[in-house]
Parts: structure tokens; C-alpha cells; sequence
């Protein structure tokens, strides 16, 4: 058993503010493929890990932002992608108007969850979702994560 | 929804209290010795009225046993003794016929046992016992109710499917609690346990023994108060002079207790070439006892009332010495016929009664001590050098007198006679219970112990799918470092409460989250069949607190923890 939880902060790996997928599965691929290759991970795998994590429980919080992830062993550090989506996607019944997808470490379950509460908590502040969703430029959007994420910049 | 949340608070606040406070197996073991000190007191003093109702059933009087018998004719005090101890023979040996079972007493149970006590030959001994003792046998009542003490912490501990190393250390907090509620000596209850019993007055074991006679003293004395063992006036001070009396009286108790313990053992066999039935046996006991009780009734039960008398100046010399040989040949007819009971108060009185005449015969020779004063020191020295035990009975006679000064000149009275004692013989009063005893899972050589004799069953478990409230719930029910992740018997790893602990308090802001997205995965699991040894080597290469045990299907049957495996060990070292 590895000696967990000696984290490194995830990493903003992918940002796309003006997606066109409208079903989980396109956007999870177009956001996947990315993050995939960010993290230097098979996007298939991933992709397909993701897809088989929503099937056992969606992943979307009722304010409209869906956390999707998957667990990867070889991965040392957890790498973010960020997919803002002005005309919704249909997930699992529910509109979804921006994904954080995580490609998370399996041994780091201290800061998934630091990662998953902080964005839960900061998005329930309607004035920062709206930010989040109106952000066209990407240095923007990577400083307002830096700010209210404390998510590392590459 | 909202009621939902409110109870999720609360299960949040209690697990942040558990957390803080750093609540870990040692410390729900304290928990459960509480409960066995609660138990062990409602079972002795449960025991105890059952003995006194027994006691008014057979003479009309309860008042106590000297009392009771002085306060019947003659005939009764011959007829009574025999009726009691033939149907305490007729009931052990049907016992015998229909239980093959061999009901192990408390201090096999602890020290050689598994931690079983036995239900049904304990209750069996238990109704045996009281119609010996309430018969007039002259036998203390308390082995009886010590182990109906521990039978209470041993059922409990099984009900808990506690392993045997766990189950024992629950024994032996009911029979310190049994101690504690029958002498009303909490101290003296835990010390008894952990010095003559377990052999070892280390603070793991200590610590669970004095929480467990503290509740159980504390119970007592909700119930029915909590005044000392024997009232007793004010002890002097001693002086250097009054030393030297002491030390004479602790060589003078440690040569009579191993001249006490040679007649007892002797009783035995002479019993024993009459070739008798148990029952046959016990029935010609209580007849010499209803004999020698005709005259003289103060031979009857334990001789509680009689140390009071000693210790209270009320007797002449004369008198002193015929209670002392009528005592100590009773007690040696009611030990030698088999009768069920104790010897311990017998033991006090008769130190008590030694150390008397001793004083009489000292001031005989000018050395000025008080005699009542003297006896008192003797009780506490002839039962240190009986039962092998110097500082359970310095703490027992402190807590039976109440009495500071008692201190000093116990302790030189009591290592002296022990020391006194050992010079002679090794055996104590209860060395035969301590050797000979039924053999357990602790018994066996190391490498014979499997994981599956450690291990509990039904541990808590979650489906993997189980939610983030789900989890912070069941690390608040079972206060522990690591919940298993199982489905269908299929382990899938476990969730650390290192890990996710600081998020439970905001559960409502991990509700996307499920068991398995926090699990880890790579756990090394035990077989149920894997040597001590194995389990062992296993826990040091694992920062975890326990680990799951699989059956040869690989599917999760239980858990053993790091403290069991180790306590195991540690056990068996001792024993060697």
C-alpha cells in the first residue's frame, strides 16, 4: 500500500469556455481527450472510467455544474479539466452548464475530496457561478481558478 | 430533508468529539470494562441477596450467618448444614452428568483459558454454592460471587464476539469488580486481579481492571452504600518499637500461612480415600460441621462477623483460641468435602485471630501493641503470604479499615510474611486454580494460532456505492481508524478516517462523492488459516489499526486488529 495523501496540488490541465457538446458522453469525450493527454494517460480508458463512475451515480449538483471523475493508479498529482458549456448539456436529466473533470490519483482521497467540497461550497455563491459561466478568455478564467481554487497554473 | 441534515450535524459534532479526543480500541476497551463493572456488581450483589434469602429459607434469620445459626436450636443447627451440603452435592453431580462440559472458573478462564466462562456450570456452582454456604459450611460466599462477576463480563464480551485475548482481559475486569463489590475495596479488587491472576500490574491490564471496580463500587454503593469492610477504631501511630512488633508478626504470618495452605491442600485426599460420591462427601461435611455447630455456632459461614469481634476487642483469650481451632478444622472439612465457596475470608480470620494472640503473647513479654491494632496488621500480612500478593492485601486492609495509619506497619508486616512465605513454598492459595485449569486457544504454541481465533465477525462494512453521509455516519456508530468497502462478501478496500476525517463535519458538500471514489484499494488482507506469526508480520509491514480476514473463497469474513494480534503475543509470552 502506497504511503497516501503526501498530495501535490491538482493542476489545471485543460480549459474549454465555449463547448458545443450537448450530451455527457460528447463532452466527456471532447474534455477527455485533453485532459488525457495532459495527464499522459490512454483517453479511451479514461473516458470510458468516467462514463462507468456516472453510471453508478451522477456526478451533477442541482446548481448545474457536474464533478465527473475516475480513479487512475499511475497518476501522481490530480489533473483538472475545465468545460464551460453556454447551451447546457443534457446530464442524466439535468442541465449542465460547466464540468470540472478530474483525472484523480487513487492515492489521493484527502485532496479530491479538499478539491470536491471547495468548488461545491464556492459555486453555491451565485454571483461566482455566474462568473465562472461568462468567462471568454482563458487567462482570465485560469486566474479566477487561481484565486478561488488555489488551482495551480501550467 | 432538513430533519435529515439536523441529525447529520449531530452525528458530525459526536464524531469530531470522537476524533478530537482521539477514541481508539484502548479506549473502548475502558468503555467496555465500565460496562463489565456494572455488570459484575448487579451480578454479585444479585448473588449475594439470593444467599441471604437462601440463609432466611434454611434458619428464619438473615441478620448473618453466626447470627442466624445461634439463633436456632441445636437439632436445627446439626439437620441445616447437612440438607445444605447434600443438595449441593446432588446438584453438582448432576451437573456433571449433564454437562460435559467443564465449566472453567474465572482465574483459569483469565489466565489459562480462552476468556469463557461458562453459563450453565457457572449458574450450576453458583445455586450449589449457595446452598453450602447458607447450609453453615464454613466457606466465604465471595468465589461464588466473583465468578458470577466474571460469567456477566465473559457473556457480555461474547455477545461483542470479542477475541479471546480481549475476552480475557473483559474476565478479569468482572472478577476485579466482583472483588470490588464483595469487599467493598476497589483498589484492593483491581490489584487482587492484576497481581495474583494475570501476574503483572502493568498499566495496559491495570487500567481497564480499576475502571471496571470503580463503576462496579460506584454501583454498590447507588444500591445499597458503601461503608467499610470492617469498622475499626482509631489506628495509632506506630512507633519504631511497634515496627519491631510488626516484623515479628510477618515472619510468625508467613510461617502460619504455609502451615495453613499444607492442612487445606491435606484436607483433600483425606476426603477423597473414603471413596465416597461427591454428593456423599459433602453430606458427611455438612454432618461434622452440624456437629461442631451444635455447641458451637460461630463456626458457621465465612467468619466476617467474627473478624469484626477480633478487631473489636470483644473476646477473651480463651475464646480466641477455641474459634481458632474450631475455625480452622471447619474450614478445613468444608474446603476438604468439596463444598463450593472460597477460603478467603476464612484466611482474614484466621491471620486476624493469629495476630491477636501474637500481641497478647508479645505484651506477655513487654513489648507494648495493641492487640486489635496487631490483628488487623496480621489479616493483611497471613493474606499477603496465602495468596503470593503483598500489594493487594496492603490496599485491601487500607480499604477495609479506612485507617492511614495502617500503611506502615502493613507494609513491613505484609513483605516479611510474604517473603517469610516464598523462603518455604511457592504455592498460594490459588495456585492450584491458576496451573490447573481448561485449556484454550491461548493455550497453544504459537505457530497453532490462526487468524480465524483472533478474529471478529461482522465488522462494519459499506457498499461501495455508499454516499459521503453514508460514511461520515458509520465512522460516528463505530468509533475506529478504517471502515471496510464489501459487496456481497467481495471486499473492495476501506475508507481511513486519516484521510477523510476533516471532511465529515461538511458531508453536505461532498454529495457527489461515493464510498469507492475515497477508498483504498490496496489492502493487505489475512487468511482466516494464516499462523499467528503471519498476521503479525503482516500488521508491521501495515500502518493500519486492523485488516480484513478472507476465507479460502477470498471473500471478507471478519477483521482481526493490530491491539489483539499484539496483545495475543504479548500473552503468550508471558505464559512463556
Amino acid at each position: 500500500m502506497k504511503a497516501s495523501q503526501k498530495s501535490q496540488a491538482p493542476i489545471i490541465g485543460a480549459l474549454q469556455l465555449r463547448m458545443s457538446a450537448t450530451c455527457t458522453e460528447d463532452a466527456l469525450r471532447a474534455l477527455g481527450a485533453e485532459v488525457s493527454a495532459f495527464a499522459s494517460i490512454n483517453p479511451d480508458a479514461f473516458v470510458s472510467a468516467v462514463l462507468g463512475r456516472e453510471r453508478e451515480a451522477s456526478t451533477a449538483l442541482p446548481i448545474g455544474v457536474a464533478i465527473p471523475h475516475a480513479r487512475i493508479a499511475e497518476l501522481e498529482r490530480i489533473v483538472v479539466g475545465l468545460g464551460i458549456a453556454p447551451k447546457g448539456i443534457d446530464w442524466s436529466g439535468q442541465e449542465v452548464h460547466a464540468l470540472f473533470l478530474m483525472a484523480v490519483p487513487t492515492s489521493q482521497a484527502t485532496a479530491y475530496l479538499m478539491l470536491v467540497q471547495r468548488l461545491a461550497k464556492l459555486l453555491r455563491d451565485k454571483q461566482r457561478l455566474d462568473e465562472l459561466k461568462s468567462f471568454k478568455d482563458e487567462e482570465e478564467c485560469r486566474a479566477w481558478l487561481a484565486k478561488y481554487m488555489n488551482l495551480a497554473l501550467e | 430533508m432538513k430533519a435529515g441534515g439536523a441529525e447529520l450535524k449531530r452525528l458530525i459534532l459526536g464524531l469530531r468529539l470522537v476524533r478530537s479526543l482521539k477514541i481508539d480500541e484502548n479506549h473502548t476497551l475502558l468503555l467496555w470494562a465500565a460496562v463489565c463493572g456494572f455488570l459484575g456488581a448487579l451480578a454479585t450483589l444479585g448473588l449475594k441477596y439470593a444467599m441471604g434469602l437462601m440463609l432466611h429459607l434454611f434458619t428464619g434469620s438473615s441478620g448473618g450467618f453466626v447470627a442466624a445459626f445461634t439463633s436456632i436450636p441445636p437439632w436445627q443447627r446439626l439437620v441445616v448444614p447437612v440438607i445444605g451440603a447434600s443438595c449441593c452435592g446432588i446438584i453438582l453431580q448432576l451437573g456433571k452428568t449433564y454437562s460435559n462440559k467443564s465449566g472453567a472458573d474465572y482465574m483459569e478462564a483469565i489466565t489459562l483459558g480462552d476468556g469463557i466462562v461458562r453459563v450453565r456450570s457457572t449458574i450450576l456452582r453458583s445455586v450449589a454454592a449457595m446452598f453450602a454456604i447458607a447450609g453453615g459450611e464454613s466457606i466465604g460466599r465471595e468465589g461464588p460471587l466473583v465468578q458470577m462477576a466474571a460469567l456477566a463480563s465473559s457473556a457480555w464480551g461474547r455477545l461483542r464476539h470479542l477475541p479471546p485475548a480481549r475476552l480475557r482481559v473483559m474476565v478479569a475486569c468482572g472478577a476485579a469488580s466482583g472483588l470490588a463489590a464483595a469487599y467493598h475495596s476497589p483498589l484492593g479488587g483491581a490489584f487482587f486481579v492484576a497481581e495474583i491472576v494475570i501476574g503483572s500490574i502493568a498499566m495496559e491490564t491495570l487500567g481497564p481492571l480499576l475502571i471496571a471496580s470503580t463503576v462496579s463500587a460506584l454501583t454498590v454503593q447507588s444500591i445499597e452504600g458503601f461503608d467499610p469492610l470492617y469498622l475499626f477504631p482509631k489506628f495509632s501511630l506506630s512507633s519504631a518499637s511497634d515496627i519491631l512488633a510488626y516484623a515479628i508478626a510477618g515472619v510468625a504470618m508467613g510461617l502460619a500461612s504455609v502451615l495453613w495452605m499444607k492442612m487445606l491442600d491435606s484436607s483433600k485426599p483425606l476426603f477423597a480415600r473414603l471413596k465416597l460420591p461427591l454428593w456423599g462427601r459433602l453430606a458427611l461435611g455438612g454432618l461434622l460441621i452440624g456437629l461442631l455447630a451444635m455447641r458451637h455456632p460461630e463456626v458457621c459461614g465465612n467468619g466476617k462477623s467474627l473478624v469484626q469481634e477480633v478487631l473489636a476487642d470483644n473476646l477473651a483469650l480463651s475464646a480466641l483460641a477455641m474459634m481458632l481451632v474450631l475455625k480452622v478444622v471447619a474450614t478445613c472439612i468444608s474446603f476438604g468435602s468439596g463444598a463450593i465457596g472460597g477460603v478467603f475470608t476464612p484466611s482474614l480470620l484466621i491471620g486476624a485471630t493469629l495476630g491477636y494472640i501474637l500481641a497478647l503473647c508479645l505484651n506477655f513479654a513487654h513489648m507494648s501493641i495493641v492487640p486489635s491494632e496487631m490483628a488487623l496488621i496480621s489479616m493483611g500480612a497471613f493474606l499477603a503470604a496465602a495468596a503470593n500478593a503483598p500489594a493487594t492485601a496492603i490496599l485491601m486492609i487500607f480499604e477495609m479499615s479506612m485507617q492511614y495509619n495502617v500503611v506502615l506497619p502493613l507494609m513491613v508486616s505484609t513483605v516479611i510474611a510474604y517473603a517469610t512465605a516464598r523462603s518455604i513454598s511457592h504455592k498460594s492459595l490459588y495456585s492450584n486454580s491458576i496451573k490447573h485449569g481448561a485449556r484454550g486457544v491461548l493455550d497453544r504454541p504459537m505457530a497453532e494460532i490462526q487468524v480465524a481465533d483472533m478474529m471478529h465477525k461482522d465488522p462494519p462494512c459499506l457498499r461501495p456505492q455508499a454516499t459521503f453521509k453514508d460514511v461520515a455516519k458509520a465512522f460516528l456508530k463505530s468509533p475506529r481508524q478504517e471502515i471496510w468497502l464489501r459487496s456481497a462478501n467481495r471486499f473492495h478496500g476501506c475508507i481511513q478516517l486519516s484521510e477523510v476525517g476533516p471532511f465529515l463535519a461538511d458531508a453536505e458538500f461532498a454529495e457527489t462523492v461515493l464510498a469507492s471514489d475515497i477508498a483504498t484499494e490496496n489492502v493487505p488482507t489475512l487468511s482466516a488459516k494464516a499462523p499467528l506469526p503471519d498476521a503479525f508480520k503482516t500488521f508491521a509491514n501495515s500502518p493500519l489499526s486492523r485488516l480484513p480476514v478472507m476465507n479460502e473463497q477470498g471473500e471478507m469474513i471478519g477483521e482481526v486488529t493490530r491491539a489483539d494480534v499484539f496483545l495475543t503475543i504479548s500473552e503468550l509470552t508471558r505464559r512463556g
